[in-house]
């Protein structure tokens, strides 16, 4: 062996540890990189979530406590009603929005109209929980006020005696879906009425004040439909075209026909794909001022598509099942 | 395609022995070039090992519009280049110490054989690192200009002009050396 088969050797020799060293550190970065990528595509699809959810109402501001007070005179015995409404609503996930509203009282009764938002892409039921508590008090009214039966008149008297009786009542709006639907379903907001009974007692001034928790309860999604990739898009196709839609969807008779390419861990549907969306029966699951349309897809894949379509703020979610 | 390039191609599918050929045929020749670039015959041994062990490691694609000896210095005037940057220190090593390697060979001794040689290579050590590189690369190298003119990152007339005043600064230089004895 020469000196330059000697260097040579010797070179190889460093190159040989310096290749394996490489391939030590590519593998470690490898797994720390799939680690990070993991991590980072977790916290990504939760804030991306969050952006998906249902559009606030436009009066979406009376979410935490709203306190209204209404007055009305009962016209059977005179009497003076006068509803204090402290309404506090509690959601499972703060960012929902849970909105909680009061129509006017009227004699013996105590209206309450609750409106909830849900989440999409979870089946929920909601249980709303209502206390209500009744204060009852006697007054002792003055000549000018029991002719006039004025509020004014009543705001000199002092009250004499006070008896309080709870009442409550519980409702749940059950927004489960059987299986024969599909279970994730945007459902925007629900409104329900409870009625809460109020005994009136002629000549004495009734008070309720309403103590509202509305708590909704998730329920996750069983086989055979889960979701498997939910694609948000706008009512401006191109926006999204050139991530998964290669031509612009277009309207044929009741179906929404457009192509679609995506893959997912099951199935491949390559491009040029037609898949045809039947409009579903989610509908009357919105409010009126909101126009929807649920689309079922049928491919050859055997998979199912449900989108929603907001006409009213122009947002698409489109969620493909399996 | 020479036969650097052949026996580069023929390592880069798997036959070492081909590398050993190559750092047999053109280390004494690199050293001896990276000397003439950054003036210290250790720093161009350690740059030749690194430019083969790049070679070697990085297996680096060999554009074959340049002979494979001018691929190779240009890699290693570059390793050497970056190697002073990185030391911040240019050791100027008397010409005595030349006589002295690492692995007990002397490539320049080898080199330089006989008086006239000796103040040959002393004439062009004292000359400005370009005027060294150009005369290595054009008379004891054999390359053409534009050869030169790419591993010194010239154009071809910055190179005939350097060749010029190179040949002119050496012959002062073997000139003052026979004045002073």
């Amino acid at each position: 062996m020469d000196r330059y088969e000697k260097r040579a050797r010797s070179i190889m020799e460093r190159g040989d540890k310096i290749i394996a060293d490489r391939k030590r550190r590519k593998a470690v970065l490898m797994r720390s990189g799939a680690f990070a990528f993991g991590t980072a595509a977790v916290l990504f699809i939760g804030v991306w979530a969050n952006t998906l959810k249902a559009p606030k109402r436009p009066d979406a501001d009376h979410s935490g406590i709203i306190s209204e007070t209404t007055t009305a005179v009962t016209t059977e015995v005179h009497d003076y009603v006068q509803t204090s409404l402290s309404t506090t609503v509690t959601t499972a996930l703060s960012t929902d929005s849970v909105l909680t509203e009061t129509t006017s009282v009227s004699s013996g009764t105590a209206s309450l109209v609750t409106t909830v938002s849900l989440t999409p892409s979870q089946t929920s039921y909601t249980t709303i929980s209502i206390s209500a508590l009744q204060t009852t008090t006697q007054t002792t009214m003055s000549a000018a006020a029991q002719s006039t039966n004025s509020t004014e008149a009543l705001q000199t008297t002092e009250p004499k005696t006070t008896t309080n009786a709870q009442v409550s009542t519980t409702t749940t709006i059950n927004h489960s879906t059987t299986q024969s639907d599909y279970p994730v379903t945007t459902i925007p907001y629900k409104t329900t009425a409870v009625i809460i009974p109020v005994t009136t007692v002629p000549y004495k001034t009734t008070t309720v004040s309403y103590n509202t928790e509305a708590i909704e309860t998730y329920v996750t999604t069983t086989a055979p439909y889960r979701p498997v990739f939910p694609v948000p898009f706008t009512s401006d196709y191109e926006m999204m075209l050139g991530e998964n839609f290669s031509e612009i969807p277009y309207y044929q008779g009741d179906s929404l026909v457009f192509t679609y390419t995506f893959v997912s861990d099951k199935y491949i549907l390559q491009e040029a794909d037609e898949l045809s969306l039947v409009p579903h029966l989610y509908s009357d699951l919105l409010p009126d001022s909101i126009t929807a349309q649920v689309f079922t897809l049928t491919s050859r894949y055997s998979s199912d598509m449900v989108a929603l379509k907001y006409q009213g703020s122009r947002h698409y979610w489109l969620y493909i099942m399996e | 395609m020479d036969n650097g390039a052949s026996s580069y191609l023929r390592f880069l599918n798997g036959d070492n022995d081909a590398f050993v050929e190559l750092v047999r045929e053109y280390n004494d020749k690199l050293v001896l070039f990276l000397n003439a670039v950054v003036d210290d015959i250790y720093i161009s041994e350690e740059a030749a090992d690194e430019t083969f062990l790049k070679l070697y490691t990085d297996k680096p694609k060999y554009k074959s519009g340049y002979a494979f000896k001018t691929w190779l210095f240009t890699i290693g005037k570059n390793i050497a280049i970056n190697y002073l940057k990185k030391n911040k220190r240019h050791r100027n090593v008397p010409l005595d110490d030349f006589f002295y390697f690492s692995d007990d060979t002397d490539i320049e001794k080898e080199y330089i054989q006989g008086e006239e040689n000796i103040r040959l290579h002393r004439a062009i050590k004292a000359l400005n690192s370009d005027y060294s590189q150009v005369l290595y690369l054009i008379y004891f190298e054999d390359m053409s200009n534009e050869e030169a003119a790419k591993i010194m990152g010239k154009s071809k007339k910055q190179v005939y002009n350097l060749i010029f005043r190179a040949k002119n600064a050496l012959k002062e230089e073997l000139e003052r050396g026979e004045q002073d004895g």
